[in-house]
């Protein structure tokens, strides 16, 4: 049984009136151990998807159906105080911008103490002694943890936040964007590290990210999302190899290769959906070079490929030749 | 012509007038509030209509209490309550149009300039800002109303003159933002002045939270000449809502001159407070999400 | 620690100029002034040596400068001027009345504060629902009361037709000896103070503290300790309210100068012996020295609220010692 089974996950915002189709039947599952990427341009609903598996959604954000299964337990079907429970404990999340995730009023220490003493029946000592001692692990000095978060360095920020996720040693932790705003050579440090401790603790990951050479580098599967469905998803060998999904290609051709220039990937025409009134038929088909009249009518189904039961794409033409030979134009000019 | 077309894929983002009365009319008090204001609008235009006589006339009855005659009642010099409220109506809407109007174009001079030129000129009219800020204006006001004299029109000036600091922070932080923006920073690379860039792309974008709070300044405007008139600061040549009033506190008998024209003041006050409440929630998204 | 103290002198010494530039003000208002600036300093019905004294203690017969320093340095020495309708030095008339103000002010102040904090942050509490609905509109409501209205509404029903309160004034006449005194002092501050809490302090605190709150929940950092399962009445109390009371004390500092204005009014309205009244009665003698010295004490106390404010505001939130 996998860790993690999503199924049908829909979040909608209200607008106003107006209500934003943020995700659409989102499903996937991850197996203990493994990574999977969630990657896409902002508003494709990928960040969505991360809050509303904890259920911490901006109260504007309804969770209109769909399950998720940890560990065989329906998360969305608790009640508030045993989901609380589940948070932190099972299910971890790392969030984005670490500049502003933490507490400004509170030394750091005494916020994971709190977070620590929530959750388990410790003394105040055994508290400070396991925090401090999770400081070291990520590799903060111990007197950081008396230090107020603007005292620290973004970097020093994100470990702290880091050792807040891994405290609680859940099965699964959710880490959106962890790499932005980073310089390169810290990127990889941060990569490197959560890695290293997802292996030793033997935690599934949820990598969210805009960024494919960070998916490429870290992750087991990868979901493409667009227009707050996820339009492709396979091993990351697979994705990267054989990309049956026009969107995918196009990621794929802005990720900068080791000696061409990096190429945008907005040399597409066109703008993302409007999600307040998602199209009928696949999203992306308004910047598809491959689209045709049906494209616009039809909503895609998920065909999955060469009887690769774990590759999929909801495009109509994924098993057609039209779609491998955009992959390879793609990978010809990028080379 | 050539800046025209160099700036025009990057034209200024659509003002969407439909998008912003909808989302006001979201807001029911807001809409009454407007109803009120308007109401008010149409009594001021229509006072010579509605209250022939005039707001002086010398009635036989003094200090009679509500009839059929006089439906408010009549002062200590046997004027009509209700005449003097409907042509009262006149006094504060004017005074509250001249205060905001007076602001705004002072606002934004002092808050567009610095903004734009930054550097030192922007350091040191922020300075001066916080300083303006905290000057407790209403004692400034009444000390220059009190030595230079009690004219209507000079003392909305002086009001005017004293509420624009927020209008200019205001101005500054959006002309902050905006400068930055591509279609800004695309005119000016094709050659267009600064002084044109100002006028047709940057003020028009950022006029916006200067409205809303301008609306908020009529109301403040309304009460504040209220309470001049009341410690007697008030235009001798004029009536008005809070000289009844002041005139009340010596006949506290006579109730009907206490209440009627505080409830003019007040649902005026409230209407105007209300629009700014809408005004701000029709043009800040973040407001509009969160209901 | 030393940060703070840094911080503490140099936000001082930032005021100093607002103090400054309201002397200046009072100078230039003098000097343009319609007519004889001495007649203006001396009062509407001074006689001729009585204006002439003025000219020559204020040095308005010499050179501009010298009427500046020489003005200023009567203001050092604590010579606010002379008020002829009182027959004495505006300095002395102030002081007999600030304690009253402060009196009134300070209590009205702390009280409305609490009520109208706990209110808002009650309201946030209960954001965008029916709660949260009325208390807001309520409040706005009776923000748009002018003060010295309610305070004539409140006049007329509870002192003048129920007579449950004076309907003036500052302390009985019979009431001797320090007990009741102070039981008489306070039954007349009754409605003056529900007045300005009732119309200015409480639903201003209330609106400031409801967005302050309101602003601070949709912060990352609460979706962070959310999300690591602190339990919601936590969050809120912990912290939410923790990190909404610094723009609440700063908001606050702002709208003290305000406050004043309000206090002005409302004692005009209850005859209750402070700056307000002195102000109304200066307002009908013409008595401009007094006018002038009032502007200056609402002034200083500006300063020194923000100075409170400021303070407070660095005490309460670590990263403002360092800024």
């Amino acid at each position: 049984m996998p860790l993690l089974e999503v199924r049908d996950l829909t979040v909608h915002y209200r607008l106003g009136p107006a209500r934003v189709h943020a995700a659409d039947r989102v499903s996937f599952t991850l197996d203990r151990g493994q990574t999977l990427g969630l990657v896409g341009e902002s508003g494709c609903g990928k960040t969505t998807v991360g809050y509303a598996l904890l259920r911490v959604l901006p109260e504007n954000g309804v969770i209109a159906g769909g399950q998720v299964h940890l560990d065989g337990s329906d998360l969305l079907a608790l009640d508030a105080e045993a989901m609380r429970r589940v948070r932190w404990r099972r299910l971890s999340m790392i969030f984005q911008g670490a500049m502003n995730a933490l507490n400004p009023v509170l030394r750091v220490g005494d916020l994971l103490e709190e977070i620590l003493q929530t959750h388990e029946p410790v003394s105040r000592e055994e508290a400070r002694a396991r925090v401090a001692e999770q400081f070291e692990q990520v590799g903060l000095p111990r007197a950081r943890t008396h230090s107020y978060p603007h005292e620290m360095s973004g970097g020093q920020r994100q470990r702290a936040v880091k050792a807040k996720s891994h405290l609680g040693r859940p099965d699964l932790i959710i880490a959106d964007e962890p790499t932005t705003a980073f310089d390169v050579i810290l990127q990889d440090q941060i990569l490197v590290q959560l890695q290293e401790i997802q292996k030793r603790l033997g935690l599934a990951l949820i990598l969210i990210s805009h960024d494919m050479s960070v998916i490429a580098e870290t992750c087991d599967h990868v979901a493409v999302m667009y227009g707050g469905r996820i339009v492709e998803y396979g091993t990351v060998d697979e994705i990267f190899a054989r990309p049956r999904h026009p969107y995918t290609i196009a990621m794929l051709s802005s990720f900068p290769s080791l000696y061409g220039p990096a190429r945008e990937l907005l040399a597409l025409p066109g703008v993302p959906p409007d999600l307040t009134a998602p199209p009928v038929g696949c999203a992306f088909a308004p910047r598809c070079p491959l689209a045709e009249e049906r494209c616009h009518a039809e909503a895609p189904a998920p065909l999955t490929l060469d009887g690769d039961e774990t590759h999929w794409s909801r495009c109509h033409f994924a098993r057609e030749v039209k779609v491998s030979a955009l992959a390879r134009e793609a990978a010809g000019a990028e080379s | 012509m050539t800046t025209d077309a160099a700036a025009a894929p990057l034209a200024i983002p659509a003002r969407r007038p439909r998008t912003f009365w909808r989302a006001f009319a979201e807001r029911r008090l807001s809409v009454a509030g407007l109803a009120v204001v308007l109401i008010a609008t149409a009594v001021a235009v229509l006072a010579p209509v509605l209250a022939p006589l005039g707001p002086t006339h010398l009635h036989q009855e003094r200090l009679s209490p509500p009839t059929a005659a006089h439906p408010l009642g009549t002062d200590r010099l046997g004027r009509d309550v209700l005449a003097i409220i409907i042509w009262g109506a006149r006094v504060s809407l004017m005074f509250a149009v001249g205060v905001a109007g007076i602001s705004l174009v002072v606002g934004i001079v002092l808050g567009a300039i610095p903004a734009y030129l930054g550097g030192w000129v922007d350091d040191l009219f922020s300075r001066f800002y916080e300083i303006f800020l905290m000057i407790p204006r209403f004692f400034l006001i009444i000390l220059v109303v009190a030595v230079f004299g009690q004219n209507i029109v000079f003392t909305m000036i002086i009001v005017g003159l004293t509420a624009w600091v927020t209008n200019a922070r205001l101005t500054r932080a959006q002309v902050l933002t905006i400068k930055e923006r591509v279609f800004v920073k695309a005119s000016m690379a094709s050659g267009a002045g600064a002084f044109s860039v100002m006028l047709h792309h940057v003020l028009p974008n950022g006029l916006y939270p200067v409205i809303a709070n301008s609306t908020l300044e009529m109301a403040g405007a309304i009460i504040t000449e209220a309470a001049l008139s009341f410690l007697g600061l008030g235009d001798p040549n004029h009536v008005s809502w809070g000289q009844l009033l002041h005139v009340a506190q010596e006949h506290l008998r006579a109730w009907w001159l206490a209440v009627f024209p505080g409830v003019a003041i007040f649902l005026l006050v409230l209407a105007f407070n209300l629009v700014g409440d809408g005004v701000s929630y029709a043009l800040d998204p973040r407001l509009r999400r969160q209901r | 620690m030393h940060g703070l103290h840094w911080y503490i002198l140099r936000r001082a010494a930032q005021l100093v100029p607002v103090v400054l530039v309201v002397l200046v003000l009072n100078f230039v208002i003098v000097k343009v002034s319609p007519g004889d600036p001495a007649l203006t300093l001396a009062g509407y019905w001074a006689t001729k040596e009585q204006v002439e004294t003025t000219r020559q203690r204020w040095g308005l017969d010499r050179p501009l400068h010298e009427q500046l320093t020489s003005y200023l340095g009567n203001l050092l020495r604590g010579d606010l001027g002379f008020s002829n309708h009182f027959h004495r030095p505006v300095l002395d008339v102030l002081m007999m009345r600030v304690p009253n103000t402060l009196l009134l002010v300070l209590t009205s102040m702390l009280l409305g504060m609490t009520v109208g904090t706990v209110l808002g942050v009650f309201a946030a509490s209960r954001y965008g629902r029916t709660t949260d609905l009325v208390l807001s509109v309520t409040s706005l409501s009776f923000y748009s009361i002018p003060v010295f209205w309610f305070g004539l509404l409140l006049v007329l029903v509870f002192a003048l037709n129920l007579k449950w309160f004076p309907f003036a004034g500052f302390v009985g006449i019979g009431a001797q000896g320090g007990l009741a005194r102070a039981a008489s002092v306070a039954w007349h501050m009754v409605l003056p103070s529900v007045t300005l809490m009732l119309c200015l302090y409480i639903p201003v605190f209330l609106r400031i503290a409801r967005a302050s709150v309101v602003e601070v929940m949709h912060e990352d950092y609460i979706t962070t300790v959310r999300a690591a399962g602190i339990p919601e009445r936590l969050v809120f109390l912990r912290h939410a309210l923790r990190n909404a009371i610094v723009p609440v004390v700063q908001m606050a500092g702002l709208w003290m100068s305000h406050a004043l204005t309000g206090v002005v009014l409302t004692e005009t309205v209850f005859s209750w012996p402070g700056m307000g009244t002195l102000m109304y009665n200066a307002i009908i003698q013409r008595d401009y020295p007094v006018l002038m010295g009032a502007f200056l004490i609402a002034a200083v106390w500006v300063v020194l609220v923000f100075l409170i404010a400021d303070i407070l505001t660095a005490v309460l939130d670590p990263r403002v010692r360092y800024a």
